[in-house]
């Protein structure tokens, strides 16, 4: 019992790193301007956690800078279902619907 | 001095030309039959009247004479609505010596008309916008066309995958694509103290021969409506 405890909370505390990892690897690109590589990492951060909020901010913005206006709105609506207050993914949001 | 701008008439349109113009530093009047639209951007324009712009007797009561444009945005499709636009577009010429006049159409009869008698402009958003998405739609690659001559055309345009990473120099814009790069506009990524990522956007214009061109850049080209069209294909 204690090992399965165990091993659980090693597989959560894994997943958690691996999920950091994606990201920062994810930011790095989108710093790079290279934007397509970023959405791969932050895509993979959404199959291992679908109600990843900021993956999918992230993901916003990548579509946004890439022009791709109603991926990103899909990404911030995606963000604002899980967290109505998250304040950047709703200004972006407005931007693109222009209201 | 401030441009004195008086709008008729708080529809979608009209409450939107008002909202800018005072954002933008002019002294905006609005005038509106109906109470809550006035409400709602009262402490955003310089004046908001409650009243009928087609009513001579309340127009001289203002005692508004000095109005550098007037823009009517009200009527509507019956012969009534046609008539009101018309007459609140005369009278702010006669009673309130509007300079120039701008009148939101509401079809082609109704901007003769307006026209003949002295209006300075018609316009009709809803066919530029309609016109502007069925563009957008065909070639979705160009976000923006400014017409400069039934040849030449100011576009804004995607950046094509074949040209990211590569400068301007060796892309080679001029000769081989007919089109001259005016203009960048890129997004400029960062990321905050606290982990937050944002991006700004910034126009370079008239960019060197190298300058790189990035992901996500969209150009502001000038050339041949046509070969503006080749270059969106590429």
């Amino acid at each position: 019992m204690e090992k399965k405890k165990e091993e659980a909370t090693s597989s959560s505390s894994s997943k958690k790193e691996l999920i950091e990892n994606l990201e920062e690897v994810g930011k790095f690109y989108f710093l790079s301007n290279k934007y397509k590589e970023a959405i791969k990492e932050f895509e993979k951060i959404i199959k291992l956690d679908p109600q990843n909020v900021d993956a999918y901010y992230n993901l916003g913005l990548c579509y946004e800078s890439l022009n791709e206006f109603d991926l990103a709105r899909q990404m911030y609506q995606r963000v604002l279902s899980i967290d109505p207050n998250y304040k950047l993914a709703k200004e972006h949001l407005d931007k693109i619907l222009k209201i | 001095m401030k441009k004195q701008i008086l709008v008729v008439g708080l529809g979608i349109f009209g409450k939107n030309v008002a909202l800018r113009l005072a954002e933008k530093g002019a002294d905006v009047i609005v005038i509106d039959k109906n109470e809550e639209e006035l409400k709602e951007i009262a402490d955003q324009v310089a004046q908001a009247i409650h009243g009928d712009a087609t009513d001579e007797r309340m127009l001289r009561s203002l005692g508004i004479n000095d109005i550098d444009v007037a823009i009517v945005s009200i009527g509507d499709e019956s012969p009534g609505g046609v008539g009101t636009s018309i007459l609140a577009s005369m009278l702010l010429k006669e009673v309130c010596n509007a300079k120039r006049i701008i009148v939101k159409g509401i079809n082609r009869r109704h901007a003769e008309i307006l026209y003949r008698l002295g209006v300075d402009k018609v316009v009709f958003p809803e066919k530029e916008i309609a016109e502007r998405l069925a563009d957008t739609l065909i070639h979705p690659s160009i976000l923006e066309v400014l017409a400069l001559s039934p040849e030449y055309n100011i576009a804004e345009i995607v950046t094509s995958e074949k040209f990211v990473d590569k400068t301007i120099r060796e892309i080679d814009f001029r000769a081989k694509y007919n089109v001259t790069v005016l203009g960048i506009r890129r997004k400029m990524p960062y990321i905050r103290d606290n982990g937050e990522t944002d991006f700004e956007e910034k126009f370079i214009i008239l960019p060197s021969a190298d300058e790189e061109i990035k992901e996500g850049d969209t150009l502001l080209i000038i050339g041949k409506e046509k070969d503006i069209k080749e270059i969106e294909k590429i």
